[in-house]
């Protein structure tokens, strides 16, 4: 599902400021793992998430999503490879505020080409996430799982493959903490997705099927 | 595109007092404009047709030197005014026009842009400005009347009785006449409709020098010229105002001299002969310098809304940055965050369009004007844009280690 051949991210090349975040970086991420990525901060896991998301472009090597090369694609047919392909889940949410949760988890749809029974399927899956009642809620109004749960629900909304999460329970509590990973987990064995964790708890790390270690912009 | 149209109009509703203030500075714009190419264009063609007047031949204007002076007209300046009137319709060498001033009390009129108010006997009244012009004024100054195969000026002239003054209204009381109606004046004289001037009509106010007047608003009484003595019985005007504000145009010098020599005669009347030509450039110098300061407030309002632009979308984009990287990792390029910014610019500025068409009936103006603002109102927001371009939209969303 997720290919990496050679992959080399610098950052000002050829200036006094150069920075290598990731070097000859090769993996593959087979369809429907729940695939950990650990290491120090600093060391590109964060770099790594955003060239699989297609958010960001490699300086050196080929990346394959889904059997297609993303390297050479426009800005425009990257923005429909992330619709179709990706969901974004990150630590702080990033929820629009003044949206309420129907309007944040409308976004991905608004941006693809399937409009089709919008508000029911935003509901179905509001309900699934226990959180149907909060649907016309401003953002602001919600408890830091409630948002935490809207952030899935939207990455969700389009039936991504794939579900990329930035330390999806860094910002909330324990408790809060375990119930999103279950959700996370739920939608991995229920809905059969690929998700990709960045996370410096290595509790969570364990339940997965694969760790990828970065130190110094390199796989341990 | 509709997707941002919708994002732009709910950004919209969110900052509604700053896009109403935004909208309201480009009506202002909108109209300031086009009432500036409007009297630009007026001034042009009014100095226009007063140049093709004396283009050929010299013109001058009557004015009186002494007016203040006690006037005690006798038998000798009557026998005066009417060697000078004998003069002026014997003569093949000299033609002439004349326009003068008044301001009436109509009742029931409603008001227009040429309306003042009157006090008379303790009594504040609403009078109308009114031009009696002579037949000459109105072909020399070519004025163009809608339908005008009802009516022949040469015609009116003819049955002219004193009971039922004929009239030409301004273009704005187009909706309020038409040919053959009639109304009356608080002096209970009827004066009878016979023509509508086509609109945009302008002239060159020379005798009573107020510049470029538009002749939409004003209403021009046919000026049937008498003595003092056979007032009110024959005609509206007496010959010495009629001739005090006429403009000479004479076939050579000698003509002009010939008039001269008489009106030296009197003993109450100076008359002076002006030549239009130094007059008139006078009077385009100052029409200039009006459209000069209209145009300078448009420039300050101009460059007023062209900085809020700038300020605003860079605010805008500094403040909404992880919104728009909302929409990026959802979908959305950078290229549709900018089309959200045009649309936002787009709504207002063809709103204000519509509003400004409300105001104003000269559609396409409006929409030329509106198309140049937008376009200003989009360079305008260039540094905004390229804030956005430069925003690493990884790095908003970057977490916190």
């Amino acid at each position: 599902m997720i290919e990496l051949k050679n992959i080399s991210k610098i950052y000002n090349p050829q200036k006094k400021n150069q920075l290598t975040a990731l070097e000859n970086i090769s993996l593959n991420i087979k369809r429907e793992r729940l695939v950990a990525i650990v290491g120090p901060s600093g060391y590109g896991k964060s770099t790594l998430l955003n060239i699989i998301g297609c958010m960001d472009k490699p300086s050196e090597g080929e990346y394959l999503l889904d059997g297609k090369s993303v390297v050479g694609l426009s800005q425009g047919q990257l923005g429909k490879m992330r619709n179709k392909y990706l969901g974004f889940v990150i630590q702080d949410f990033a929820l629009i505020e003044d949206y309420t949760v129907f309007k944040n988890v409308e976004i991905p749809i608004q941006y693809s080409n399937n409009k089709k029974n919008k508000k029911q399927r935003i509901r179905e899956l509001l309900e699934k996430l226990e959180i149907e009642d909060k649907i016309n809620e401003h953002a602001y109004n919600l408890s830091g799982g409630q948002r935490q749960r809207v952030a899935i629900a939207r990455a969700l909304i389009n039936e991504p493959e794939i579900i990329l999460a930035d330390e999806p329970t860094g910002a909330l509590d324990q408790k809060t903490g375990k119930q999103v990973l279950s959700i996370f987990k739920s939608i991995h064995e229920v809905e059969s997705k690929t998700i990709l964790i960045v996370t410096h708890n290595m509790e969570i790390a364990n339940q997965c099927d694969q760790i990828i270690e970065l130190i110094d912009g390199k796989i341990v | 595109m509709r997707t941002q149209l919708m994002y732009a109009i709910n950004d919209i509703k969110q900052k509604k007092s700053y896009y109403i203030a935004f909208m309201l500075q480009m009506i202002v714009v909108i109209l300031l404009l086009i009432n500036c190419i409007n009297i630009f264009n007026n001034r042009e063609n009014a100095f226009d047709s007063l140049e093709n007047i004396y283009k050929d031949q010299d013109a001058y204007y009557v004015s009186l030197e002494n007016y203040e002076k006690d006037i005690y007209m006798d038998a000798y300046e009557d026998e005066l005014m009417q060697e000078i009137y004998k003069f002026l319709n014997e003569s093949e060498k000299l033609n002439y026009f004349s326009q003068t001033e008044r301001y009436f009390e109509i009742p029931d009129m409603p008001p227009n842009s040429l309306y003042e108010w009157d006090e008379t006997d303790n009594r504040k009244v609403k009078v109308y400005k009114v031009l009696f012009v002579d037949a000459n004024f109105i072909e020399v100054f070519k004025l163009d009347i809608l339908d005008n195969s009802i009516f022949s000026l040469e015609e009116e002239w003819q049955k002219y009785d004193n009971t039922q003054i004929p009239v030409i209204l301004g273009n704005g009381y187009k909706n309020i006449y038409e040919a053959g109606d009639s109304f009356t004046n608080s002096e209970g004289k009827q004066y009878v409709v016979k023509g509508i001037l086509k609109s945009n009509q302008t002239l060159v106010d020379i005798s009573f020098g107020e510049g470029t007047i538009s002749l939409d608003d004003v209403i021009l009484v046919l000026a049937y010229p008498t003595t003092i003595e056979q007032m009110p019985e024959e005609g509206n005007i007496d010959f010495e105002t009629y001739f005090e504000n006429m403009t000479l145009l004479p076939q050579n010098n000698e003509v002009l001299v010939e008039l001269q020599d008489i009106c030296n005669k009197s003993k109450v009347y100076a008359y002076n002969f002006q030549n239009i030509a130094g007059v008139a450039d006078y009077m385009e110098r100052e029409t200039g310098e009006s459209i000069s300061i209209f145009a300078f407030i448009i420039i300050i309002i101009i460059i007023f809304a062209m900085l809020m632009i700038v300020i605003q979308t860079l605010d805008f984009i500094k403040k909404k940055k992880q919104e728009f990287a909302v929409h990026i990792f959802s979908g959305a390029t950078k290229a549709d965050i900018v089309l959200r910014l045009v649309c936002q610019i787009l709504i207002i500025v063809m709103t204000a369009g519509v509003i400004a068409a409300f105001f104003s009936k000269d559609y396409v103006m409006i929409a030329g004007i509106s198309a140049l603002i937008l376009c200003i109102c989009l360079l305008t927001s260039i540094p905004g844009i390229i804030l956005l371009f430069r925003l690493q939209i990884s790095e908003i969303l970057r977490r916190k280690e």
